[in-house]
């Protein structure tokens, strides 16, 4: 693990082969809209079940009685304990994780064992206080006691995470390989060499400017942009221009 | 080497492993799977190559993708679920409940203190009896365990005798589980949810109790509950001992820092949960098909009951010494 400041919240993990692969973790907010998601498919398929179970079976005829109610009460101890537990053990992910791009693995990048899946998941009922109540039978978590240990660890672990030692991962097609990336012949741009001899650190800095450009505003890009006045002599729009042409030097024609 | 240049030599390569790479997740690979290693050590320094040379985000993406993907192929492990199972059964769950001993005799006085003493508030106080449970309680009670009544009277009958048994069955699974689930997860504060717990679950069962005891009925009860007594409440005893483990690792990290300490107390803690879970689920199954039934002698039911209890203290106090200490191994 490297020990300097860090701008992203980028972990990288060594493997034995000797390479390091990095992990995203993903915060609070895209792992809450995974739990709505969650939480609505679970009711979805409790209600669906009863409405099948009470109306459409006496509609057919068959009367299930007590085995029915029975299997009903099965299947909600299933969706309250297991379903997070089974969906992360076998997919990696649940169906809302899905949805946001996010999936769960052990900080060492590996996928889920049994216990690792078991211990994180029964840390819900801690992690999501003070649960609010919201109807018969129906909770809310507010959530504060994950949200908290999430925010006071680095890869946002949640008090079940820190147990399982796990971790919830961008693991899609991330923000910036999804952007379109700039394009020297779309717009016009043609490759600059820089005028001087750029260490590492400042090339690096500079191809990142050009595959983020696109995320940021016209201000932000002139703003940065205006840093490096040095070297590209100008300001403004002009500098951001001369920065791009420059970026795509570095990356296309670069020896 | 210019970007393109090591795109060309390579992509072949990329595009073998991404074929194989699907294949493999979906667990249709043959022979063909032995390329994996070397593949991976190749692509390994790809990654390498790429991140040194700054052939930017998304080459770099790419490349690291694949490597987790390989990661997590080459680390999968074999299913062999069965037999751990048995192990935990064998070796880690006994094993690991005779190493908390403490915490299991203070959880057993947490939650038979409260539970005797309000069987004995039944003959001294029996107000207390009435300040937790509400009229539905009682009626229900009544219904169940009064005067000349059966366990499954509140249900119809004319669906046939299994199907109540398998609804009370289902019942104690979903909220007797649920409540040992939830003892266990509580525990992570600091051990405060796990005795709060196990505290209440004391009080209110001995409050049932104790009211049938107040109405002159015990016997009615006691033969019902005998049974799967010995199952359920050593069940509920045993998740509390393991929410008080997760606890004690988060107020106690001794050396470790607590990160790690939460961990390790979780590894600890998980094979004495699964097996109060696993007592609680055949607590479940006693309880809806045996101890509901009918037309048992109360010779019968004693004696099984009685006999449980001495199987399972022989079960922790036996069952694994010797052996190796197992732990419930995790990479």
């Amino acid at each position: 693990m490297r020990a300097e400041p860090k701008l992203d919240t980028m972990q990288t993990v060594e493997v034995a082969e000797g390479v390091d692969i990095y992990l995203r973790p993903a915060g609070p907010i895209p792992r809450g809209f995974a739990y709505a998601i969650d939480l609505l498919l679970r009711w979805v398929i409790v209600v669906v079940v009863m409405l099948i179970g009470s109306l459409g079976i006496s509609f057919l005829g068959i009367e299930t009685g007590e085995f029915g109610i029975g299997m009903f009460l099965l299947l909600l101890f299933v969706i309250e304990w297991g379903y997070y537990v089974i969906c992360e053990k076998v997919w990696g992910r649940t169906p809302g994780k899905r949805a946001m791009g996010l999936s769960v693995v052990r900080t060492s990048g590996v996928p889920l064992s049994w216990p690792a899946a078991i211990l994180r998941n029964l840390l819900r009922s801690v992690d999501g206080l003070p649960w609010l109540s919201i109807g018969p039978q129906s909770l809310f978590p507010l959530a504060l006691v994950g949200l908290g240990t999430a925010l006071f660890t680095k890869k946002f672990q949640r008090m079940g995470d820190l147990l399982a030692d796990t971790v919830v991962i961008y693991s899609g097609k991330t923000v910036e390989a999804a952007l379109p990336v700039l394009n020297a012949a779309q717009n016009q741009i043609t490759p600059l060499p820089p005028a001087v001899a750029l260490s590492r650190e400042e090339q690096q800095a500079i191809l990142l400017f050009l595959e983020r450009a696109g995320l940021w505003s016209e201000g932000r890009k002139t703003e940065l942009a205006d840093h490096l006045k040095p070297l590209t002599g100008t300001s403004g729009h002009a500098g951001v221009i001369q920065l791009l042409r420059m970026a795509l030097w570095l990356r296309d024609s670069a020896p | 080497m210019k970007k393109s240049t090591f795109e060309e030599i390579s992509h072949e390569r990329w595009d073998e492993l991404e074929i194989l790479l699907k294949q493999l997740e979906k667990n249709q690979a043959g022979s063909e799977a032995a390329r994996l290693p070397g593949l991976f050590r190749q692509s390994c320094h790809d990654l390498s190559l790429a991140q040194h040379r700054m052939y930017g985000r998304k080459l770099c993406d790419r490349l690291n993708q694949l490597v987790v993907r390989c990661y997590h192929q080459l680390h999968r492990r074999a299913g062999r679920s069965g037999q751990r199972v048995i192990q935990l059964v064998s070796q880690t769950f006994p094993q690991a409940i005779r190493e908390e001993w403490r915490l299991f005799a203070l959880a057993f006085v947490l939650f038979f203190g409260p539970f005797c003493a309000m069987i004995a508030a039944a003959y001294y106080a029996p107000h207390w009896i009435f300040s937790l449970l509400g009229p539905a309680e009682l009626t229900m009670l009544d219904q169940m365990h009064g005067a000349g009544a059966q366990p499954t009277a509140p249900f119809k009958k004319e669906y046939g005798e299994m199907g109540i048994h398998f609804m009370m069955f289902a019942y104690y699974v979903q909220h007797n589980i649920g409540i040992g689930l939830t003892m266990f997860g509580m525990g992570m504060l600091f051990t405060v949810g796990a005795v709060y717990a196990l505290i209440t679950q004391g009080l209110i069962l001995g409050a049932m109790f104790g009211y049938i005891h107040y109405t002159g009925h015990a016997d009615n009860i006691w033969r019902f509950a005998i049974g799967h007594s010995s199952f359920e409440l050593l069940g509920l005893i045993v998740c509390g001992v393991a929410g008080m483990r997760l606890g004690l690792g988060v107020l106690f990290p001794g050396r470790n820092p607590r990160g790690r300490a939460i961990m390790l107390a979780g590894r600890r803690a998980l094979p004495i949960l699964l097996g109060g879970a696993g007592m609680l689920f055949l607590a479940a199954m006693v309880e809806g098909f045996w101890s509901s039934q009918r037309d048992l002698s109360d010779d019968v039911r004693y004696a099984f009951g009685v006999l449980m209890w001495v199987v399972w203290a022989l079960y922790f106090l036996l069952v694994g010494r010797g052996m190796e200490r197992s732990r419930i191994d995790d990479p």
